[in-house]
């Protein structure tokens, strides 16, 4: 990493302190001082949508929802039950996370819009529970005379201190943002936004890091809307309603989804721009502009102003790289040879009568066989043969009809795609399925997130050894792009690669992650001859790592140079199983090939 | 007494229930067509509304207000597509659904401006006489939005089933890519289907003025309400859909009326969170959840 870039983090940290410090001695007086406060308290709450949103692509419209648990739970234990007021945050802050976690850990696992609308239905719920429950909530007056923030009966002073409280804790949130993002889980975010096929390739448990997400900005939320109550000294259920909700979207989009920042920004711009408003008597316009801007910077400005920000930063410190010539020259001895498992000839996956039918289709009938350790076996067939839902049906992509599928003994036939990377098969795809939204060292970093173990908590304070795992995860993944012959390439983002670079990206990933059994979708498909070749000697490199190979594949070339063992496949079931030679003159073999007639 | 209770609240709630059905239909098609669900499309119901009892107030004969009102929304429903979804035809999908949340609150906030918070009014289409179905007394106006859903509905599915561009429509929502490969041209039908989602929802929030009233924010609860109903037939199925919606507007009118008229939101959002806890889940387990969203986004 360049020296300019890493500057550009502790500098946008340095800028916003300054801008937060210096903003209430340039417009002192107790309601510009509000107004930071408000921003403040909404800036923390943005913290964790950002990440949810614009890194993982989930989609939550009712986050309001949160600030209401966090707001109610303060306004409550302090106002009627006479609590601390930290107490009382603390709290909001555990039952807006439980909320969170009850909720989104079966929603999470459907795709699509469905946690938009829940979310939002979960607001409005609450919202009429707020309205009805009038004992305990106070009903539509709302609940009153709620103290001024303490912590531990230990006031905190006047309103100028509780602004720095609140921008505190905005950076403190911000800072747990910004650790996430440069961990193994802002790389898990990353990948499931972009492809979750591939994220679940690599050992990501893909509801986990979603729910994970889903809880944090719960929490964040939580505090937000505590502190903003404690400002406001009242709570009701039109504090956080459905335009707050809107505010808080808007506000992320505003200040980009692709950055922590983008929060804390559009935080502060949506503040500003309702004060605006406020001063020119056009509070009805608010619904109208903050509904335009979301629209126009989401189809002209998707980075928003954190992505402008940065791009700007980029262009003054004149950090264009481009065109890096990339090292063909692969390095073999770059990673080292596999140790522990099997040894050579050992069965390490037995397929054992495996069926998958689509309708009246069997596409995969009662198909058995064996890889042996140490081997290089080709799965092979014409078109249409099954072997692309046999490798599916392995790689954990669709559930079998009936038989077993073992690895290194162990039944796998009923593991999800990301348990059985856990496990140490590694997988290639067909069709590239990389990441578009990280730089290739990032893509191939992915591959190590089966062999890290920093959990969320260490990565959100930044322990010492979160650090040391990611310099680890950072060498073998250089090391991965060496043996496969990109070193230069590890700052530049895939789409930027030849086609049959792009393909080597994905072979460093799926061996960044050492993994004992190879798996190799068509690895051949969309290469030229000479890149071809090289594929070929690349495979039989990985093959003298100890490392057994799995390759569904085309060219016959290849595979009869390659393979050790050839299973050769047709409409649905296996028709023969021996080695290169053997398969070659087998008549079932030619006549599924050429046909009939060829044999006779 | 209990019988005619029952009927007081059924038919209001089947009344209703048919503003969500044509909403939910309008969300099946377009999420088919489009790939994008339509945040906005509950707003249509509170324009058609809004728009033709303020032209009424203005002067102008309901005959004329009526298709007035309903062809601005099929091009405002047009003009959506168009201007805000066209151009990122390729974005993530997450950004586009955003974008129509976007263009719901500016249709929102326009409304707040343009008609004012109070709600508006239309007289019953024939008069504001009333009829009698066992034991429940019911606005005749009633029978125009039962009558005017059934006509829509059978346009509709008449279209789907015996027109070109209707099975056009219904190759799209079946596989996207195929269809496209036999040469529909999807652009064209996705301006279309917005039209139509847009004015069929003005045309339901329009029979129901004279009724519910119409105010500047209840878009966002048929726009839900008509979500859930669609979200039963997985977005997929436009009869479920429609189904779904009338359900979802008799369970509403008869929680309201034998729980509490206060939470009966309450209990309709309940309902459907449960739905999705069972439906997305919390009974399956392994692969097969990979199965229902394989769709790639």
């Amino acid at each position: 990493m360049s020296t300019v870039a890493s500057w550009k983090r502790p500098l946008a940290f340095a800028a916003a302190l300054v801008a937060v410090a210096v903003y209430p001695l340039i417009s002192p007086g107790s309601y510009p001082i509000g107004v930071g406060t408000v921003a403040g308290a909404m800036a923390a709450g943005t913290v964790g949508f950002v990440l949810l949103l614009g890194y993982a692509h989930q989609l939550a419209f009712g986050q309001a929802g949160f600030l209401m648990i966090g707001g109610y739970t303060s306004a409550i234990l302090c106002v009627t039950y006479g609590w601390d007021p930290f107490l009382a945050l603390v709290v909001g802050i555990l039952l807006s996370m439980a909320l969170a976690y009850v909720i989104a850990r079966p929603i999470l696992k459907l795709r699509g819009f469905v946690l938009a609308m829940v979310s939002l239905a979960i607001q409005l719920v609450l919202i009429v529970l707020a309205l009805e429950a009038v004992s305990i909530t106070g009903g539509a007056l709302g609940t009153q005379g709620v103290p001024k923030f303490s912590i531990f009966g230990l006031p905190l002073g006047g309103d100028l201190v509780f602004y720095y409280f609140v921008w505190v804790v905005a950076f403190i949130c911000v800072g747990i943002g910004l650790n996430i993002d440069r961990s193994r889980i802002g790389r898990a975010l990353k990948a499931i936004a972009a492809s979750e096929t591939a994220a679940g390739s690599v050992g990501i448990d893909i509801v986990k890091h979603k729910v994970q997400m889903f809880v944090i900005s719960a929490g964040m939320a939580s505090v937000a809307g505590s502190l903003g109550v404690h400002y406001l000294r009242a709570m009701d259920p039109n504090v956080y309603g459905f335009a707050y909700s809107l505010n808080l979207l808007t506000a992320v989009i505003i200040g980009g989804l692709t950055s922590v920042w983008g929060g804390a920004l559009g935080a502060t711009a949506i503040t500003a721009i309702r004060e605006l408003l406020r001063s020119l008597s056009l509070p009805l316009w608010e619904a109208v502009i903050m509904g335009t801007l979301t629209v126009v910077v989401l189809l002209a400005f998707p980075g928003g102003l954190a992505g402008a920000i940065g791009a700007l930063y980029d262009r003054l410190a004149g950090r264009e790289r481009k065109g890096r010539s990339i090292a063909v020259e692969p390095d073999p001895s770059a990673l080292p040879p596999l140790e522990g498992g099997p040894s050579p000839g050992e069965i390490m996956l037995e397929v054992e009568g495996v069926e998958r039918a689509f309708g009246n289709l069997r596409a995969v009938n009662k198909v058995s066989f064996k890889v042996a350790t140490g081997s290089i076996t080709a799965l092979i067939g014409p078109n249409g043969a099954g072997k692309t839902t046999l490798f599916n049906l392995i790689g954990g992509y669709q559930p079998l009809d009936d038989g077993t599928v073992r690895f290194l003994g162990e039944p796998i036939e009923k593991l999800l795609p990301s348990e059985i990377a856990e496990r140490g098969i590694g997988r290639t795809f067909q069709n590239l399925h990389l990441f578009p939204n990280m730089t290739v060292l990032e893509n191939v970093m992915c591959g190590r997130h089966r062999l890290n173990s920093a959990g969320i908590l260490a990565i959100s304070a930044r322990l010492p050894r979160v650090a040391v795992e990611e310099e680890e995860s950072r060498r073998a993944a250089r090391a991965a792009l060496a043996f496969v012959g990109l070193q230069g390439a590890e700052e530049t983002y895939p789409t930027a690669l030849s086609f049959g670079h792009q393909r080597l990206v994905e072979v460093a990933r799926a061996m960044a992650s050492s993994p004992t059994l190879l798996l190799m979708d068509e690895p051949a498909s969309g290469l030229n001859d000479t890149e071809t070749e090289r594929l070929a000697e690349l495979i039989l490199r990985i093959a003298a790592l100890g490392v057994t190979v799995l390759l569904v594949e085309h060219d016959m070339r290849l595979v009869m140079g390659l393979a050790d063992q050839i299973v050769v496949m047709h409409h649905g079931e296996k028709i023969a199983d021996d080695s290169a030679d053997v398969v070659r003159a087998h008549p079932a073999v030619i006549a599924a090939y050429l046909g009939q007639e060829a044999v006779a | 007494m209990t019988q005619s209770l029952f009927f007081e609240l059924l038919l209001p709630g089947l009344t209703t229930g048919c503003v969500y059905a044509l909403v939910a239909l309008g969300f099946v098609l377009t999420a088919n067509v489009a790939n994008v669900v339509n945040f906005a499309q509950g707003e249509y119901v509170m324009l058609g509304g809004m728009l033709t009892a303020w032209l009424y107030a203005e002067g102008v004969p309901l005959w004329l207000a009526i298709p007035l009102a309903t062809v601005v929304c099929a091009m405002i429903g047009a003009a959506q597509e168009r201007l805000t979804l066209a151009p990122v035809r390729h974005t993530p999908q997450f950004i586009r659904v955003t974008i129509t949340l976007g263009v719901a609150v500016v249709l929102r906030g326009i409304a707040l401006i343009a008609f004012g918070k109070d709600p508006l009014s239309l007289p019953g289409f024939s008069g504001d006489g009333a009829f009698e179905i066992g034991g429940a007394v019911m606005p005749l106006q009633t029978l125009w939005v039962w009558g005017a859903t059934a006509a829509l509905l059978l346009v509709t599915f008449w279209f789907l089933k015996f027109t070109d561009i209707g099975r056009a429509v219904r190759a799209c929502s079946i596989n996207l890519q195929a269809a496209r490969l036999m040469g529909v041209k999807a652009e064209r039908l996705t301006l279309l289907v917005f039209a139509a989602a847009g004015g069929t929802g003005a045309l339901a929030g329009i029979v129901v003025t004279p009724i519910v009233l119409s105010t500047w924010d209840a878009g966002i609860s048929y726009g839900l309400k008509g979500f859930i109903g669609a979200i039963l037939g997985s977005l997929r199925s436009p009869t479920i859909a429609v189904a779904g919606g009338l359900g979802i507007g008799v369970i509403e009118s008869l929680s309201a009326g034998y729980i509490s008229s206060g939470m009966k939101d309450a209990i309709v959002y309940g309902v459907l969170i449960v739905y999705l806890l069972v439906q997305g889940g919390v009974f399956v387990f392994g692969r097969a959840t990979l199965i229902d969203g394989s769709r790639e986004q």
